[in-house]
Order: C-alpha cells, then sequence, then structure tokens
C-alpha cells in the first residue's frame, strides 16, 4: 500500500467515538464559540456584529467570557436543552396526530368490493380468461383493483423520527454528564422529560412504519413550510451540524485543542497585563477577533484579524499567536510547534528576545475523564521542557494565571 | 404656543476636528445639567473603515485607540502609509476636504482609501461625517433629542444625509448652523449689552479657525419675532463665497514635526495632539499628512495671513460688531509664542474685547454644544430661537413666450424662522398646462447642486382645457429637502385635477450628450423659442483698467472744459480707449462698460467721467464742432443712460446735424424709452434705401434692449422685417461681402422678439415668414456652394442662417450666431 492511499485510508478511519473525553471538552469549546457567536454585545462604542459566516468580536470580549464561561452552579446550556424546551410540545402534537397521505396499491379485490381500476388492472383483466367480469374473476371471484389507505411513511415523518432517534443519543449524553451534578436542574429535568417523549414515539405503532432515513435529504413543501414540521426541520439541521461538527472535531482536534489552549493564556495574559499596570491591556482588548459559526482550516478563529501584543510592562511585549501566524510576522523564525510566545522588546519589531514553541500531546481517547491531561512541550532557548495541562481548560480559566509568569518570563 | 408636556433634558452636540463635546438641558429650567467631553479616555475622532463586505463603518474616539490604521507595524491592519494609505479616516480630514472643495467650488471631492486585503476600500467624506455625528449623537443622546451643529455651508444634500443615519440609528436628530450656536452661546452670556447699541452695532462675526480652512461668517442680531418669546435673535445669512479661506493647521503640523516619521506624527495626531505653537514660521518643505498618507492636495496658507486679515477685518469693520466669537482647534494657536487671535482682538478692538469668546478645541466645541442644546430645548417648546435664510431653489417656467427661472423660496436676504417649517406665504399662481398635455414636466434648479433636474408625472386624462396650476412650496431651513406640490385644476371649471409632489432627491438630472449635468443657463438656452434672447455687450474688467488712464486724465481736466472739448487728440484716444473690445470675451461682446451702463470697476468714477462728458455734451450742443461730435461718440459707446440725451439724439436724427451717423451710432447703443426706438425705426425705415449705420443701430437697439418692440406696432413691425429681407436679398446676391448683410439677418431675427408681445406676429405660414425662410434657404445654399463670401469669417453661416430659419418656425435654441461678430 502507498503512503498517500494509507494516509486516506487512515484519515477515513479515523472516525470520532461515541464517548471521548477530548470531544467532550473540544464540544464544550465549540459550545463557547457558539455563544460567543449567537450574542453579539450591542454597544454604541464598542460595536460587534456579525458580519455573513462571521462574527466580529473585541479580543477583551473573548478573554472575559472564557474567564466567566463556567458557572458552576447550574448545567451547560447544550443544543439538547434549547431544543427540549422548544420542541416537546410539538413533537408531542406531530406524535399524536402524524401528517398521514392516501397511498394507492394494487391489491386483489372481491369483485363486489372494488372501486377503482388503473391501466395495470385493466391489463390483468384484459389477460383473463372468459367474458365477462365474473368469469375473469375466476372461482375466488376477485379482480385485480386500485386500493386506498393511509400512511404515515413520509419524508417529514422520516425526519422526525430520525430527529427523535438523535435527540434520544444526545439527551442521554447530556443527562450522563450532568444529571448526577444537577439532578433537579429545571434544564436536566426538561431534557429528561423530552427523552421520554422521544423515546415514547420512535417506538410507537403510529410510527412503526416510517422507514429510516440513509443520508441528508431535500426538505419538501411540509418541512419547509407548515409550521409544526418547519420547527422540526430546523432542529433537524442543527442536530446533524452539529453531530458532523463533533466528527470534524475529532478529526481537526489537535489544532481546536491548540486554539482553546491559546485563549486560555490570552486570558491569563490579560489578566498579567492588567496587573502590571491599568490600561496595558485595553489596547489588545479593542482588537477585533473574528470567530467563525464553523470549523475552517482546523479552528472558529479567522487569522486574518489578529490581535496586537500583550503590554506586560514599559519594556516587554508578549505575542501569543498561532505558528503560521508567527511565520507572516517574523520571516526569520520558524517556531515549529502549535503556537509560539514571542516576547519583544520595547520599540523593537524584528527583534525579539525569547520565543517559546509549544507543540501538544493529546492523549489517546479512552482514557477517562479525570485522568486526562494534555502533555504540552515547551521549547526555549534550545531546551524543551514538558508540562501537564488539564483537558478541561473551560472548567479551569485560571490555570495559567499562576504559571505564566515562571513559565515564559521569568525562567 | 408652548407644549406642556415637552419637558425632556435634550442634547447639544457638536463635532469639531480633534474634539467634541455634548451638552444637556434641563426642559423645564433650560438649566446645563450634564455634559459629555472627551477627557483623557478619548482621542482623535475617527472612522474606521470596514474590511468585511457588510461590516459597518466605527466611529472610533475612544483610547486606547483600535488597532486599525493606527500607525502601528502590526498586525498589519494598523499600518499606514503612502501606499495602503489608512484604514482610519480622521473626522479632521473629512471636514478639510469637504470644505477645501466649496473652496474651490469643485464638487468632487476626494475619497479617503485603504488598500488592504488585496482590495481597495473607499470612504467618502460626507460618509465619514454623517456615520461620525449618528454614532456619536446615539452614544450621547440616547433617546433624547438632539440638536447637532453643522457648518454654514453644509449643503442640502449633506443635511439630508447626516438626518437619515441619525433616523436610521435611531436619534432624534435637529441641525443648527454653526455660527447660530455660537450666537446662542453668545446671547446666553453677553444679551444684556445689546440693548443699548444702535441697530447698525447688532452684528456679531463668527470665526471657526479648523485644520483646512478659516470660516468668517456675520449673523446678525434682531429684535425677537412674533413666534418667539426671545428678546433679541441670531439672523443667518446664506454663506457667501469668500466667507471661507484656506486654514493652515496641516501645514503647521507639517512643518513643526517635520523630524518625525509620519507613523510618529500620525500617532500624536491620533492622540489628539493638535499643534498649539509655531515659533518658527518657515515655508513647507515637506509634505502635510493628507498629502502623504492620501496624496490629498490641500490649498494652504502661512499662518501669518489669517491673522492679519482677522487683524484688518478688526481694524475696519469692529465699529459693526457687538462681539466676537473665535471657536475651531486654532482659536487659541500662537504665532511665534504670543501672537493669538484673541490677543489681535485686545489690540485691535478693546471696545468688543470684552465682549467676545475665543474658545479653542474642547472648549470651543463646548461653547457650540451649549448653544445647540439652548436651541435644542426651545424647538421643542416651538419657541423660534434664530432666523434663517434658505438656499435659492428656482423652477422652469414660460411666461408669454419667455422662458425663465422663477424663484420659489423666499428671497435672498429675506429671514424666515430658523428650524421650524416655512411655508411660502402665497402659493404661486398664474401656472398652466397647455391643452392637450399628457403629462406635467417640472424643471427645478438648485443653488446647492451644479444641474437642473426634473419631474414628469402623467395626467390622469388628456388636458382638454388649459388647466391652471398653483405651486406650493414648503422648507425647513437647515433641515434637508424643500418639499413642492403643483394642484392642478381645469381653468374653466375651477375643478381640482390633480395634485403632484415633488421630492427633489427623487428628481431625475437632465443630462448633456456626454452625460454632463446641464446648468440652468444651459438649460433656458437648449429650450426651442419663438425668439432669440438678447445679446447684450458685457463690461470687461481689463478694457476697464487699461482706459483708467484715459478717464483720470480726463477727470483731471474737466476743470478747464473749454480746452477739453477742443483737444480733439486726447477725445479720439480716449474714444479709442472705451470702444476698444476684449477679444479674450469672445464669443461674447465686451467693452469697458456694458451695453447696461455697468461698470467693472468703482461706480463712482464712471458717474464722475459720465458727468463731465454729459457737462460738455449740454454745453457745446448748441455750437456743435469735431471734439462735440466724439464726445457724442464717447457717450454713445458708454451706452450712457440718460433720457435727456436721447430724446436729444431721437430728435437730430431727423434734423439737419452736421454729423448724423455719430447720433444714429450713440441712438442705437444709448436707446432705451420704447417709444423712442419705435420713432426711430419708422423714420429708418420709412425709405426704401436703409444705411448701413441706420441698420446697425437698429440690430443693436433690438438685441440690447428687452421692450424695444414693445411700443412698435405689428405694421411697423412687419415693414421693418420686410425692408430687412429686402436688403438681405440684395446683399445676397452680391455675395454677402457687407456688413449690411450681417445688420439685416440679426434685424430679421431680433424683430421676432415682437412676439413677445404680439404672439400672432409672423406666424411660420405667413406669406412674410415663408419668404424670409425661403431667402434664407437660398442663403444656405449659395454659402455651401461657396457664393456668401460675408464679412467676419469664422462663424459657421449654415448654421447661423439655420438658426433664424428656425427662430421664425419657432423652434430656434441658443444664442444668434450671426450676432457673435459684431463690429
Amino acid at each position: 500500500m502507498s503512503g498517500m492511499t494509507q494516509a486516506a485510508s487512515t484519515k477515513v478511519l479515523d472516525i470520532a467515538p461515541d464517548v471521548s473525553p477530548i470531544l467532550d471538552v473540544l464540544e464544550d469549546y465549540s459550545r463557547f464559540i457558539d455563544e460567543l457567536f449567537d450574542q453579539p454585545k450591542p454597544h454604541s462604542a464598542f460595536w460587534e456584529g456579525n458580519v455573513g459566516n462571521t462574527a466580529i468580536r473585541s479580543v477583551g470580549r473573548v478573554v472575559y467570557k472564557w474567564r466567566h464561561s463556567l458557572i458552576e452552579n447550574q448545567p451547560p446550556l447544550a443544543l439538547i436543552v434549547r431544543l427540549s424546551r422548544k420542541l416537546s410540545d410539538i413533537v408531542s402534537d406531530i406524535g399524536q396526530h402524524p401528517r398521514k397521505i392516501l397511498e394507492r396499491r394494487r391489491s386483489m379485490e372481491p369483485v363486489s368490493r372494488f372501486r377503482e381500476l388503473d391501466s395495470t388492472c385493466v391489463r390483468w383483466l384484459i389477460r383473463q380468461p372468459g367474458l365477462s367480469i365474473v368469469e375473469k374473476a375466476g372461482h375466488r371471484r376477485q379482480i385485480l383493483a386500485v386500493q386506498r389507505f393511509e400512511s404515515v411513511n413520509t419524508l417529514e415523518n422520516r425526519v422526525l423520527v430520525d430527529l427523535l432517534k438523535r435527540c434520544r443519543t444526545l439527551a442521554a449524553d447530556y443527562l450522563r454528564h450532568h444529571a448526577g451534578r444537577f439532578p433537579n436542574h429545571v434544564w436536566i429535568q426538561a431534557t429528561q422529560r423530552f427523552k421520554r417523549i422521544c423515546e415514547q414515539f420512535v417506538d410507537s405503532a403510529e410510527l412503526a412504519c416510517v422507514q429510516s432515513i440513509t443520508s441528508l435529504p431535500q426538505p419538501n413543501y411540509v418541512l419547509l413550510h407548515e409550521s409544526r414540521y418547519h420547527e422540526v426541520w430546523l432542529a433537524y439541521e442543527q442536530v446533524i451540524r452539529q453531530q458532523t461538527r463533533r466528527q470534524q472535531l475529532w478529526q481537526s482536534r489537535q489544532s481546536v485543542w491548540a486554539e482553546m489552549c491559546l485563549i486560555a493564556i490570552w486570558s491569563s495574559m490579560s489578566l498579567l497585563a492588567r496587573k502590571s499596570g491599568s490600561g496595558n491591556c485595553r489596547s489588545t482588548h479593542r482588537c477585533d477577533l473574528w470567530v467563525r459559526d464553523k470549523l475552517e482550516d482546523g479552528g472558529f478563529i479567522d487569522w486574518s484579524s489578529c490581535p496586537t501584543d500583550w503590554k506586560l510592562d514599559s519594556v516587554s511585549r508578549v505575542s501569543v499567536v498561532p505558528a503560521k501566524v508567527l511565520a507572516n510576522r517574523f520571516q526569520t523564525i520558524r517556531s515549529g510547534g502549535d503556537f509560539s510566545f514571542v516576547r519583544m522588546k520595547a520599540g523593537g519589531e524584528e527583534e525579539f528576545e525569547d520565543l517559546v514553541a509549544v507543540g501538544l500531546d493529546l492523549p489517546d481517547s479512552n482514557e477517562t475523564e479525570q485522568q486526562a491531561t494534555v502533555s504540552v512541550s515547551f521549547s526555549k532557548n534550545g531546551s524543551v521542557v514538558s508540562k501537564d495541562v488539564p483537558l478541561d481548560l473551560l472548567k479551569r480559566p485560571d490555570f495559567f494565571d499562576d504559571r505564566l509568569r515562571g513559565w515564559f518570563l521569568d525562567d | 404656543m408652548i407644549k406642556a408636556n415637552s419637558t425632556k433634558p435634550v442634547w447639544g452636540l457638536s463635532l469639531g476636528s480633534t474634539s467634541w463635546a455634548a451638552e444637556c438641558v434641563d426642559g423645564n429650567s433650560g438649566e446645563l445639567i450634564r455634559q459629555s467631553i472627551p477627557g483623557s479616555k478619548y482621542s482623535t475622532p475617527s472612522i474606521l473603515l470596514p474590511r468585511l463586505s457588510g461590516e459597518p463603518t466605527r466611529l472610533d474616539t475612544w483610547t486606547p485607540i483600535h488597532v486599525r490604521g493606527s500607525g502601528t507595524s502590526w498586525p498589519l491592519e494598523g499600518v499606514v502609509d503612502g501606499v495602503v494609505g489608512s484604514g482610519r479616516m480622521p473626522v479632521a480630514a473629512a471636514w478639510t476636504a469637504r470644505s477645501q472643495a466649496f473652496l474651490s467650488h469643485d464638487q468632487s471631492v476626494p475619497v479617503w482609501r485603504w488598500s488592504f486585503d488585496g482590495v481597495s476600500h473607499e470612504l467618502r467624506p460626507i460618509d465619514c461625517l454623517a456615520d461620525a455625528i449618528a454614532q456619536l449623537g446615539s452614544w450621547v443622546g440616547k433617546k433624547s433629542p438632539i440638536a447637532i451643529t453643522i457648518p454654514n455651508n453644509f449643503r442640502q444634500l449633506e443635511q439630508q444625509l447626516v438626518i437619515d443615519r441619525c433616523r436610521a440609528s435611531d436619534v432624534d436628530v435637529t441641525l443648527l448652523w454653526r455660527p447660530i450656536a455660537g450666537a446662542l452661546a453668545w446671547l446666553d452670556q453677553f444679551e444684556s449689552t445689546l440693548g443699548k447699541l444702535p441697530e447698525s452695532k447688532r452684528n456679531l462675526l463668527d470665526v471657526h479657525a479648523d485644520w483646512g480652512t478659516i470660516t468668517f461668517t456675520e449673523i446678525r442680531i434682531v429684535s425677537g419675532h412674533e413666534s418667539s418669546s426671545r428678546k433679541w435673535l441670531p439672523a443667518r445669512s446664506r454663506p457667501q463665497g469668500n466667507d471661507v479661506t484656506p486654514g493652515f493647521g496641516w501645514a503647521v503640523e507639517a512643518i513643526s514635526r517635520k523630524l518625525l516619521s509620519l507613523t510618529q506624527r500620525w500617532s500624536r495626531f491620533m492622540d489628539g495632539g493638535g499643534v498649539d505653537d509655531l515659533r518658527s514660521c518657515s515655508q513647507l518643505d515637506g509634505s502635510t499628512l493628507l498629502d502623504s498618507i492620501q496624496q490629498w492636495e490641500t490649498a494652504f496658507v502661512s499662518p501669518i495671513e489669517p491673522f492679519n486679515s482677522f487683524k484688518e477685518r478688526l481694524i475696519r469693520e469692529s465699529a459693526r460688531y457687538a462681539g466676537v466669537v473665535i471657536t475651531g482647534d486654532f482659536a487659541g494657536f500662537a504665532l511665534d509664542g504670543n501672537t493669538t487671535l484673541s490677543i489681535i482682538l485686545d489690540i485691535f478692538a478693546p471696545k468688543i474685547a470684552r465682549t467676545s469668546i475665543v474658545a479653542s478645541g474642547i472648549e470651543g466645541e463646548k461653547l457650540l454644544a451649549k448653544g445647540a442644546a439652548i436651541f435644542a430645548n426651545e424647538r421643542q417648546k416651538d419657541i423660534v430661537s434664530y432666523l434663517d435664510t434658505l438656499p435659492e431653489l428656482d423652477l422652469f417656467v414660460e411666461t408669454s413666450g419667455q422662458f425663465d427661472w422663477l424663484p420659489l423660496l423666499s428671497g435672498k436676504d429675506r429671514f424666515v424662522p430658523g428650524g421650524q417649517k416655512w411655508q411660502r406665504p402665497d402659493p404661486i399662481r398664474g401656472l398652466a398646462v397647455r391643452r392637450g398635455a399628457t403629462a406635467v414636466r417640472l424643471v427645478v434648479a438648485h443653488e446647492e447642486f451644479n444641474g437642473v433636474r426634473e419631474i414628469a408625472a402623467m395626467l390622469s386624462e388628456t388636458a382638454e382645457q388649459r388647466l391652471s396650476a398653483e405651486l406650493h412650496v414648503s422648507a425647513i431651513a437647515a433641515q434637508g429637502n424643500a418639499a413642492l406640490r403643483l394642484d392642478l385644476a381645469d381653468e374653466s371649471q375651477s375643478r381640482p385635477m390633480g395634485k403632484i409632489h415633488a421630492d427633489w432627491r427623487r428628481m431625475k438630472p437632465i443630462l448633456d450628450k456626454n452625460g454632463q449635468p446641464i446648468d440652468k443657463n444651459s438649460y433656458l438656452k437648449m429650450q426651442p423659442r419663438a425668439f432669440p434672447e438678447l445679446m447684450p455687450r458685457k463690461s470687461s474688467y481689463s478694457c476697464w483698467n487699461r482706459s483708467q488712464s484715459q478717464i483720470s486724465e480726463f477727470i483731471r481736466r474737466l476743470p478747464a472744459s473749454n480746452k477739453l472739448v477742443s483737444d480733439t487728440n486726447f477725445l479720439r484716444s480716449l474714444n479709442q480707449a472705451v470702444q476698444q473690445k476684449d477679444q479674450t470675451q469672445y464669443p461674447n461682446d465686451a467693452t469697458a462698460i456694458g451695453s447696461d451702463f455697468h461698470c467693472p470697476g468703482t461706480k463712482r468714477i464712471l458717474d464722475e467721467f459720465v458727468d463731465g462728458l454729459l457737462q460738455l455734451w449740454r454745453k457745446n450742443k448748441s455750437r456743435p464742432n469735431d471734439g462735440f461730435v466724439i464726445v457724442v461718440r464717447i457717450l454713445g459707446y458708454l451706452s450712457v443712460d440718460s433720457l435727456e440725451f436721447e430724446n436729444w439724439l431721437i430728435k437730430n436724427i431727423c434734423s439737419s446735424f452736421p454729423d448724423r451717423g455719430s447720433v444714429k451710432h450713440s441712438f442705437g447703443l444709448c436707446a432705451r424709452d420704447s417709444g423712442n426706438i419705435a420713432k426711430f425705426l419708422s423714420a429708418v425705415f420709412a425709405s426704401r434705401d436703409v444705411g448701413t449705420t441706420d441698420l446697425k443701430s437698429a440690430s443693436q437697439i433690438l438685441r440690447y434692449r428687452a421692450k424695444a418692440t414693445e411700443a412698435m406696432t405689428s405694421e411697423l413691425c412687419e415693414n421693418v422685417f420686410r425692408v430687412s429681407l429686402r436688403v438681405f436679398e440684395r446683399e445676397m446676391a452680391n455675395g454677402g461681402r457687407s456688413f449690411a448683410f450681417r445688420w439685416s439677418s440679426l434685424i430679421v431675427v431680433y424683430i421676432l422678439r415682437r412676439r413677445m408681445f404680439d404672439s400672432g406676429f409672423a406666424e411660420p405660414e405667413d406669406k412674410l415668414a415663408q419668404h424670409a425662410k425661403v431667402l434664407f434657404s437660398t442663403a444656405i445654399r449659395h454659402s455651401k456652394s461657396g457664393k456668401l463670401h460675408p464679412i467676419g469669417g469664422s462663424v459657421d453661416l449654415p448654421a447661423a442662417l439655420q438658426q433664424v430659419i428656425d427662430y421664425i418656425d419657432k423652434k430656434g435654441r441658443g444664442d444668434i450666431l450671426m450676432a457673435v461678430e459684431n463690429q
């Protein structure tokens, strides 16, 4: 097998596992990005807004949200929670009265009861021996005729059933993670209730004959314009997008985690700069960050808009950027790694004092959440130091605060 | 009437170049209750150009500034240089660009460019200003009513753009002229001093010293208006061309920071670092910031010039002013360390210095914002705060076959209540839509736009009867566009036939074949006409200047008038000087004094000169000699407006005066009285053989004087027409080599002006008109076959002759080509 074919087959086989602490963390991060994207903060002085698929947010807003994203007294507002609040009534309603259509089917009918013939039935009838219909019906007294009956096996119901199955899985995952800590929280209860509704109708006799979906369908008129089914379709799109993203997150786990780590370090840099002098962080906070609504080039952040350096004191500034951005800025530096820290002297653009290249080594996916840490190698002045960083950085936004100065500035 | 519930706090906002200020007034007490001013947290206001398609422009006036266009080398959007430009446009640059365009009367305002991401981003100065005002207004005023100051020459289109942007940002905005804001703030402080002053001294001089321009505006203070409880009201006149002069801000910045790099200069500027002092006023040997970054060539002057200009104005006119208000970034600018505008004021106008205000930078903006807040508060109570003048708006009309522009808004000096809706008290009546018309077309000219615009509205049914029309006009000064409403009614039954509303913005510009807008005068000339426009002789400044030495010599020698009249050589040279034509004004006919007896120089000199000439004429008319004849000719070349002289001329045309040629010549140039003109033409055209001088004089009278044909009978006009055609035919047979050919052509076409008073004169189907057309068509053929060789030369003769035919057919357009090379 050639190298290229081997690489291709490896990529094909790199399918997101059903249960993975890494994926859970990355999904938490993507939820953080979603919230950032969905909530432009109206402020007449500092504009924020969404332009097409890009959200323009200030670095200050991003680091503030990072530090305050973890609210320990409630479970996360995941997609399944939003869906459970929005879809419970709709699903109950549709489940009890699904949309039906009249289908035609040819079957042998007693001569006394048939109502409709089509051309196929007529052709069949002609081929039968005999002169009259009674003779052609033969001894069974039956002829081929068109029979009408109600069916729920429609595209919209197939989408509904598929959505219910997916929501059942999502709800189960969510409850597995959070129900233990917040058993009485209203979101948990809503999710539990929605899971029960999903299970009730997925297995109901009414919808049992609905076929499953093999690929993402094109929405029909009902899905687009019937109010209840339209909500189902929108929810289905969101769920599919999230599950597709889960696969993408898995395939780009290295770079997405690096991006997350970068924001964590910015947050700590912001604190460090603020402590070194009031206003030192404000210049960087005012920079625009372009946040995309989907993964592109292995991340959510579009580095076409890049923040300026973090000013730590009157003489030194630190730039924390992905390796590719660093290479664009300093043509002479090839840092390697996933991202880099550069400390510069006052006034010097091309002159830098220290370069720290950071490489990540994600653990296997089958480790348990409690044990999961990332091995991070810091390469500085030729020496490489490896350290462990917890996977769940979002839950520990202050992780780098104390370590930052010692790691990158003082030693 | 005062609204009982309108007691909301209101804001006044003034956005200067490098600073701004907002003042809040309590609706009940009228006291200032809050202010918002840029302190240490603010930088020079700028607008960030969008990078992404769909991204809005953003006001940035906070510190630290946004990285875009900040002058930093990283990230790349911060870079500022002459190649990429800058991602932020300072408000100072926008004010400079629009006011410099006003200064040069150039409609093409430069745009701010920024090349980034491989895309060229652009922003117009007016968009920058409108967005900055709207965003600042939204930030300051929230939902409160807010009055925002605008320059005195802010055009209607610009006003409307600002209003639209503010409304889109949910800002309840009213605009106020900046000098009026200054005057209201001044009145708030010094109102009590006005009572003692005579009316002639109740004027205020407003000076705004900004980066690109310095603006002088005179505001009259008038006693209270009927709809105002104010004792004194500032009254604003329309801006004059010489109100605005180039400033020195950008040049001074370049001189004083020439040792710094471009990015350092830019950073200093963005930090709100204005230039306060210039010790060494050397020449600018580098480039201004705008030139370096945007290649904008801005006009500027040495700082000394505005100081001197202000000083001279104070020396000359300080007696007329009750006070001076000086605002703007350079109001406190010091030259050579000690001379400031306030010191000049103290030295040269100490009497008004006590009641004057010099407020630089933020202090100036605070003052203007205060004035705006006072206005906003009074406006919400329906109190008139100031008086205003409206821009010139003209409607194209046809009256008795004569096309003209009819002024729609009030006269130039008439004041209307400022900030309130003004409605023309009487609608314009006497307009009509022709019988058989299927549509109505309104053509309107606005002084602030360089082209006329039209709107056409289909009538619901064809006008079987002549429709009378009334035009209602309303406008709010400084608050955007004027509204026009045309009410149509059936003339016979007086039943309403519909209304047409015209909005200037929705009117279509009329373009020429090259796609350029057509101005008022060109449009007038383009209209098909039944008779030609007058073609008067213009006055020439250079000719007037050249004749000054002889005129002065004449005035000097006047006391010895007896000797003067005998000095024929001197009189001939004087005659030569006043008859000399200005070739540079071709194709217009221009001499030192126009046919309307106006000179481009000092009227006093002309009056003295003419009085002297008339004195000589009176003394010597009983015993005419050679000198006297020259005096008569000179008076003719001056087209002197004297009925006594004119009566003497008409009397001597038929008498035994020794030089009747000079009399006829002078009459042709001076005649104004329609009765005298009728007598002259009747006498001249009585005989079959009309002389060349007679023809010349007749043609001059007809082309110079609007009412030349008023007192003539239709029979006389027909005779003039017939005789002139006869002369034309005779001269055509001789190859058109004489002046008589030209004069007779001119008489034929200008006698058509009789149609003004007799619409049935020389109808295109009449026998005489048909004959004229045949003659001129023959002349065209002869001209094309080379049989005609008229004197003059460069006129396109076939076109000129065809033009005469067109006028006979009532389809004429433009000035008469044949009159261009009049000798």
